[in-house]
């Protein structure tokens, strides 16, 4: 079993306050995990647990202090602004809570613009086709502010597949969804990860989301406190509570 | 309301400073006009100077001043959207924006006429001095004329933002929190009426210098190209995003990822694009317009065996001081305006992938987008001015063009742009995408 992304004891913390109540908070105090090819694996736990960061200390859009990341083999950590560049490029595809799409780029540009910055431009019927696989035929040249949410979050979905993302990382996917357009999304996300080549690594509070993956780590105060298999949201519920 | 107004202010000064600054400079040039014609009032020679110094300036200060409100505004939309979540009436919210803007023009206004009246005795020799007929004047600061000049700037940013404050207060609040940009806004009424007074008066006028003597065609040539440029001010968001589009598409942006991001960017801001792009318009537009028109009369006199100076260091100051001033002013305000945006913009383009040499060659293509798209259609006007006057008295149609010193204009707004857009760029770069991006920031 190949792994996509494996993280060895990653520390973060960030300095807050001014002047004299100036100081560090530890916010991930040395996580370890991995992250095997068609698998895919939910970050859960309590708000200020390191969720977030973690996620991003994992694709390098965070540095993360100690530790060691690496993504397809590339080490992450202490990289240089170039190879972090080639692997988020080469490697990594990132689904926000708030979709973060281009404003001032159309639907089926903002599918094909990793591809194009990578130097492997899309044609007009490859992102015809990926938009159809998230459900948006015809929407090529929509505006990302005349779409929904939901919507707006299948565009993102379908950047990330576009762009060839071997490690899709997705922060709280469904956070500004309703149940529907919620339920949709996740079933796209379940369905990169059941691609063998491919892994998804999800940050939610939404214990349905949670219950869709193959594993869930359970964080809190920026540990990794438990490891579930495949679990119903009970015992995702109890597992958290039991970290409170 | 007045504690709405004040308290706002403070919390955003960062985005008010640049209407500010417009103010200033409009206060400035007001106040020296006011002065010229308090100096005129004890000494003949100076009479009509202050009113061809404001007829000059005017244009540029009308276009700049609109520009700063309409940016203020729309930089101000999230703050205001936040208001009417708070349960602040549409009306009320339109009334503080336009006081706020009343209360930004009359403080700039008051600084900038206090600054002129400062300066205006010391730089007076050096700009007159080397005139011999009006260097025995003695220089008069005019406070009387004062509160007239702040009446009138505040009057313009009044009106050029009373359809930013309307919207401000009548755009949903979740669509202006959700859209981090407003709508593409086209021609509004006043920008139609406008453009159809100063068509018929520029129809005038060329219908005046058509077939008259030469001397009444070189009485009207100046103005010509202050009317030209002040019609293509008024359909600046059609003249410049037809120009931009026409233009941007001939470099093919499948090729080169800077210029298709910048290329997108441009027109999508069409708004800010227009605010920015309308300063370096006016400022090139009525240089290379009334150097064209001068080198209409050089060629003539030179072809009737006419002795003919130009323009030497004084009048060039005359004309153009104010305008360039007005315009440098309003094209770097645009550095302060425009630069929040890009801090996301940049981060999401990071997140997609984009390499930071792409970024910083994006910012560097969207400032020369923005510059070239200002130079050519300002071209119109010179080009328009230029061949009205050449016809008027005989001479071939092109004959003089000069662009050089408008040029020169261009290329001052272009240097000011690029810093607009690659300091903005530059320091979103040293930024953590993951921070910038993070939901709530």
């Amino acid at each position: 079993m190949s792994c996509t992304v494996v993280a060895r004891e990653v520390c973060k913390s960030f300095v807050i306050g001014r002047g004299s109540k100036r100081r560090a908070t530890d916010v991930l105090r040395g996580v370890s995990l991995h992250v095997a090819a068609g698998e895919m694996v939910a970050i859960v736990g309590p708000s200020g647990s390191g969720k977030s960061t973690l996620l991003y200390c994992l694709s390098g859009l965070e540095a993360a202090d100690a530790g060691s990341v690496e993504v397809m083999g590339r080490q992450v950590v202490g990289a240089g602004r170039n190879d972090l560049f080639k692997t988020r490029r080469d490697h990594v595809g990132f689904i926000f809570q708030s979709y973060n799409l281009i404003p001032s780029l159309t639907a089926g540009e903002n599918v094909s613009l990793p591809a194009r910055l990578a130097g492997r431009p899309l044609t007009a019927a490859q992102v015809r086709e990926v938009l159809a696989g998230v459900g948006l035929e015809g929407r090529e040249k929509s505006r990302p502010a005349d779409m929904s949410g939901g919507e707006q979050q299948r565009v993102a979905i379908a950047r990330a597949l576009a762009g060839g993302a071997d490690v899709v990382f997705a922060d709280e996917p469904t956070g500004a969804l309703d149940s529907k357009n919620g339920r949709e999304a996740l079933g796209l996300l379940r369905g990169i990860a059941d691609d063998p080549a491919r892994s998804v690594v999800m940050v939610t509070h939404d214990l349905e989301a949670a219950s869709m993956a193959d594993r869930i780590l359970v964080l809190k105060d920026g540990r990794v406190v438990r490891e579930l298999g495949r679990s119903n949201p009970t015992d995702i519920l109890k597992a958290l509570e039991a970290a409170r | 309301m007045i504690k709405l107004v004040f308290c706002d202010l403070r919390d955003h000064a960062a985005t008010w400073v640049g209407a500010f600054c417009v103010a200033v400079a409009c206060g400035y040039v007001g106040g020296w006009a006011a002065s010229l014609e308090e100096t005129a009032a004890t000494f003949s020679g100076m009479r009509y100077i202050g009113s061809v110094v404001l007829a000059f300036s005017s244009v540029a200060a009308v276009a700049v001043l609109v520009s700063a409100s309409n940016l203020t505004v729309s930089a101000q939309r999230r703050s205001y959207a936040l208001w009417r979540l708070a349960n602040v009436s549409p009306r009320r919210v339109s009334c503080v924006v336009l006081a706020q803007l009343v209360v930004v023009a009359v403080l700039g206004a008051i600084v900038g006429t206090l600054l002129e009246a400062a300066t205006f005795v010391p730089l007076f020799p050096m700009v007159f001095g080397a005139k011999e007929a009006l260097a025995q004047a003695t220089p008069h600061v005019s406070f009387s004329m004062m509160p007239t000049v702040w009446l009138a700037v505040a009057g313009v940013f009044f009106c050029g933002g009373f359809k930013g404050a309307r919207s401000a207060g009548n755009t949903p609040p979740l669509m202006a929190l959700r859209e981090s940009e407003p709508k593409r806004r086209g021609m509004t009424c006043l920008r139609i009426a406008l453009f159809a007074v100063l068509t018929a008066c520029t129809g005038w006028t060329v219908f005046l210098m058509v077939g008259a003597a030469p001397d009444v065609v070189m009485n009207w040539s100046l103005y010509l190209p202050i009317l030209a440029v002040a019609v293509l001010a008024c359909i600046s968001p059609l003249a410049l995003s037809a120009a931009m589009d026409a233009w941007t598409s001939l470099v093919p942006g499948t090729r080169w990822n800077a210029w298709f991001v910048a290329r997108r960017t441009a027109r999508y801001g069409l708004g800010s694009s227009t605010s920015v792009q309308t300063p370096v318009m006016v400022g090139f537009g009525l240089v290379a317009g009334i150097f064209s028109v001068m080198g209409v009369w050089a060629d003539y006199n030179a072809l009737h065996g006419l002795r003919f100076t130009g323009l030497d260091w004084t009048e060039a100051l005359i004309l153009f001081g104010g305008p360039v001033l007005l315009c440098a002013v309003g094209a770097a305000v645009s550095v302060v305006m425009t630069s929040k945006s890009r801090t996301r913009d940049t981060a999401l383009l990071i997140a997609a992938g984009a390499r930071p040499e792409t970024l910083v060659a994006a910012a560097a293509c969207e400032a020369l987008i923005h510059a070239v798209t200002a130079t050519l259609v300002a071209a119109l006007a010179a080009l328009a001015s230029n061949a009205v006057v050449a016809s008027a008295v005989g001479m071939p149609l092109l004959t003089g063009l000069a662009f050089g010193e408008g040029l020169l204009v261009s290329l001052v707004g272009f240097v000011l742009l690029l810093a607009a857009t690659l300091i903005p760029t530059c320091s979103a770069l040293r930024r953590e995408p993951a921070r910038v991006l993070a939901v709530g920031e």
